[in-house]
C-alpha cells in the first residue's frame, strides 16, 4: 500500500453482482450494502433473487441506496449485455462503478469420465459465466468514461490442481489468463482489475460440489478449513478496497500467491517474498504428499474403473 | 535429472502429432522420424498434409517406420475419436504411445473489440483443439492399459499476459490448469503428462497473427528475437525425453517458470531458485517498462476507439 493511497469507497457507488442471490455473491452484495453502495444482483431463479433481496434489504443503511435483483442467465454475450442493460436502467441507464463476478459452479470429477457436453458445461459454468458480463462491462465502461472495477472470482485451484478438478481448474485459470491481460489493457482505460482466489467456501455450491467429487479428491481435502462465505466476503472486499490486483487469504493462499506470481503486479513487498520462500520449501513437499495419497488410491480407482468398463480386469 | 533415470527414446514407439503439418508440429514430426518413430500427423488440409509427409519421409531412418497423415479437424470429442482410430488403425488398432498437441492458433486484439463468436473461436483454437485429443487419448491409454504420454503445448502466454492478449491467454492458462489436473490424476493410470511453454515461434502461424495483432502489443514485443519451429521442436523433445513436466528453453521462460511454480513438481533444482532470484528482481522491472509502454498508447489508442465509435 502506498503512503496516502486512498482506499477505495462503495458509499453512493453501483454495485453489480453477479451470482448474487447466494454464496459469496450474496455475502458480497449484503456487505456492499452495509458500506452504503446501491446493489443490483443477477441470477438465474427468481425466488432465491428474492429472498436474496430482502436479506439486503435488511442491511439498508439510507434510504438513498437503490436495491434491485434482476432474473437472467449470463451464458452468452447477449444475456449478459441484457442483464447490464437492465442493471444500469435502475440507474438512469448509466454504467455500473463495479462488477463483482461471483456467478459459477463447480463440478469435480475424473478425467477418465468426462463427456465433450459436461467439460463444455463446466467451461460455461467456470469462466465463460465471468467473461460476458466483463465483456459488456468493460465495453460500457469505455463508452461512458466510466473509471469502474471488474472483480473476477478464480479459485486456488486457479493456482494449482489436483486429481478431481480436471473439469473445473482449466476455466478458473482461464480466468487468470484473462485478468492477466485486461490488468495490462485497462491501464488505457482507468479501469481496475482484481481477482480473488478463494479457497473452500462453506456455501449451497459446496454441499452440491461434494455430491459428485471423487473420493481420493475429498480424501486429500480433508483437513481443509474452508470459511463461510461472508468470512470471504470480507477478504474479498478488503482486498478491493486496498486496491490489490490478486486477492489472496490465508497461509495457503498467500503462499500461492508469491509462489506462482510470475510478473502479476503486486508481489513485491517483503512478506510476499517471505510467503515465496515458505512456498519453495513447502509446497514441494505437500505435493509430494498429496502424490503420495493419490498413488495409494490406485487399487481402489482400477476396481471402479473395472466397474464401469473404462478398463479391462 | 534423477541418477540413473532413463531418457524416453521415441524410436520403435508411435507418436500422434496434432498440428503436425506445419509450424512445429511439422518440425517435431520430422525430428521424431529422425529418431526412428512411427509418426502419424494429422491437420485439416489435405494439400499442406501431403506436402509434409514428403518432408517427414524424407527423414525415414528405417523401412520399418509407419509414416502417414490424416486429414481431420479435432474440433469435438467424436472428430478427436476418429482421428485416434484412423491413426490407430495401421498398429492393429493400438493405441499411440505418444500424443504430441501442436495443433492450434493465435488471434490477438482488444478486449473491447471482441466479439462472443470471436472469444469462443479463440477457445477452440487454443484450448478444446488439445482438451479433445487429449481426452480420447487418454481413455484409451488406460482401457489398453498403454503407459504412455500427453504432450500439451501451452505458450509463455500461458504464465503471463498482456494487452492484445485477452483471446489467447485464457486458452493457454486454461491448458497449464488441465496439464497440472492431468499430472495429479495419470500417477494412477502411469501416463506421462508434459506441458511447454513456448516464447514466439518463426512459423506460418505466426506471420497470421501479426496480421491482426494491435500496434501496441507488436511495440512490446519488437526486441523478441524468436525461434524456429525446428529450434522449438527439438527444445520440445529433450524435454520430454528427460522427463520434464514444464517444458522451458530460453532465459525468459525458465524465469517464469520458475517465478510463478507454485507446486509444480519439478522446480526443486539449485537452478530453479536462481531462476526464481532473477524473477523476483527482473519481472517487476519489466512489467514495469511494459505498463509504461501501455500508457503511452494511450492517446492513440482513444484516438483509434473513437474512430470505432467505441469512446466519446
Amino acid at each position: 500500500m502506498f503512503f496516502g493511497k486512498q482506499k477505495w469507497d462503495p458509499r453512493g457507488k453501483h454495485c453489480y453482482v453477479t451470482g448474487g442471490s447466494a454464496g459469496l455473491g450474496l455475502s458480497l452484495a449484503v456487505l456492499l450494502a452495509k458500506r452504503g453502495a446501491h446493489v443490483s444482483i443477477v441470477a438465474r431463479d427468481e425466488e432465491r433473487l428474492n429472498k436474496a433481496l430482502a436479506q439486503i434489504e435488511a442491511a439498508r443503511q439510507s434510504p438513498d441506496q437503490v436495491f434491485r435483483a434482476y432474473s437472467f442467465s449470463l451464458a452468452s454475450a447477449t444475456e449478459a449485455e441484457k442483464a447490464l442493460d437492465a442493471v444500469a436502467a435502475g440507474h438512469g441507464g448509466r454504467c455500473p462503478d463495479a462488477l463483482f463476478s461471483c456467478a459459477g459452479k463447480s463440478r469435480p470429477g475424473f478425467w477418465l469420465e468426462q463427456t465433450e457436453a459436461q467439460l463444455r458445461l463446466c467451461m460455461d459454468e467456470t469462466y465463460w459465466v465471468q467473461a460476458w458480463p466483463a465483456l459488456a462491462m468493460s465495453k460500457r465502461m469505455v463508452a461512458e468514461g466510466v473509471k469502474g472495477k471488474i472483480v473476477f472470482t478464480s479459485s486456488v485451484l486457479g493456482y494449482f490442481s489436483i486429481v478431481g478438478y480436471s473439469p473445473y481448474s482449466p476455466g478458473k485459470f482461464a480466468i487468470r489468463g484473462l485478468a492477466e491481460a485486461l490488468q495490462s489493457e485497462f491501464l488505457l482505460y482507468g479501469i481496475d482489475v482484481h481477482i480473488s482466489f478463494p479457497l473452500t467456501i462453506f456455501s449451497p455450491g459446496l454441499i452440491e460440489e461434494d455430491k459428485v467429487k471423487p473420493k481420493v479428491t475429498l480424501k486429500i481435502e480433508e483437513s481443509d478449513e474452508g470459511l463461510h462465505p461472508d468470512q470471504v466476503a470480507v477478504h474479498v472486499f478488503k482486498g478491493v478496497e486496498r486496491g490489490d490486483f490478486h486477492i489472496a487469504y490465508s497461509l495457503i493462499g498467500n503462499v500461492f500467491k508469491a509462489s506462482t506470481r510470475g510478473s502479476s503486479p503486486g508481489n513485491t513487498s517483503l512478506m510476499s517474498q517471505v510467503y515465496s520462500f515458505i512456498g519453495m520449501i513447502g509446497l514441494p513437499l505437500w505435493r509430494r504428499d498429496v502424490d503420495k495419497q493419490v498413488l495409494n488410491h490406485k487399487k481402489e480407482h482400477y476396481e471402479y474403473l473395472s466397474s464401469k468398463g473404462l478398463v479391462s480386469s | 535429472m534423477v541418477f540413473g533415470k532413463k531418457k524416453w527414446d521415441p524410436a520403435g514407439k508411435h507418436c500422434v502429432v496434432t498440428g503436425g503439418s506445419a509450424g512445429l508440429g511439422l518440425s517435431l514430426a520430422i525430428l521424431l522420424a529422425k529418431r526412428g518413430a512411427h509418426v502419424s500427423i494429422v491437420a485439416r488440409n489435405q494439400e499442406r498434409l501431403d506436402k509434409a509427409l514428403k518432408e517427414v519421409e524424407a527423414a525415414r531412418q528405417s523401412p520399418e517406420q509407419v509414416l502417414l497423415a490424416y486429414s481431420y479437424g479435432v474440433d469435438s470429442a467424436k472428430e478427436a475419436e476418429a482421428a485416434l482410430d484412423a491413426a490407430a488403425q495401421p498398429h492393429d488398432g493400438r493405441c499411440p504411445d505418444a500424443l504430441f498437441l501442436c495443433a492450434g492458433k493465435s488471434r490477438p486484439g482488444f478486449w473491447i473489440e471482441q466479439t462472443e463468436a470471436q472469444l469462443r473461436e479463440c477457445m477452440e483454437e487454443t484450448y478444446w483443439v488439445q482438451a479433445w485429443p487429449a481426452l480420447t487419448a487418454s481413455k484409451r491409454m488406460v482401457a489398453e492399459g498403454v503407459k504412455g504420454k500427453i504432450v500439451f503445448v501451452s505458450s509463455v502466454l500461458g504464465y503471463f499476459s498482456m494487452v492484445g492478449y485477452s483471446p489467447y491467454s485464457p486458452g493457454k492458462f486454461a491448458v497449464r490448469g488441465l496439464a497440472e489436473a492431468l499430472q495429479s490424476e495419470f500417477l494412477l493410470y502411469g501416463i506421462d503428462v508434459h506441458i511447454c511453454f513456448p516464447g514466439t515461434i518463426l512459423s506460418p502461424g505466426y506471420i497470421e497473427e501479426n496480421k491482426v495483432k494491435p500496434k501496441v502489443t507488436l511495440k512490446i514485443e519488437e526486441t523478441d528475437v524468436g525461434s524456429q519451429p525446428e529450434v522449438v521442436a527439438a527444445n520440445l523433445l529433450k524435454g520430454v525425453e528427460k522427463g520434464d513436466f514444464h517444458i522451458t528453453y530460453d532465459f525468459i521462460s525458465h524465469t517464469f517458470r520458475a517465478s510463478t511454480r507454485g507446486s509444480s513438481p519439478g522446480n526443486s533444482s539449485f537452478m530453479s531458485q536462481i531462476y526464481n532470484v532473477i524473477g523476483l528482481i527482473g519481472l517487476p522491472l519489466w512489467r514495469r517498462d511494459v505498463d509504461k509502454e501501455v500508457l503511452n498508447h494511450r492517446h492513440e489508442h482513444y484516438e483509434y476507439l473513437r474512430s470505432r465509435g467505441l469512446a466519446q
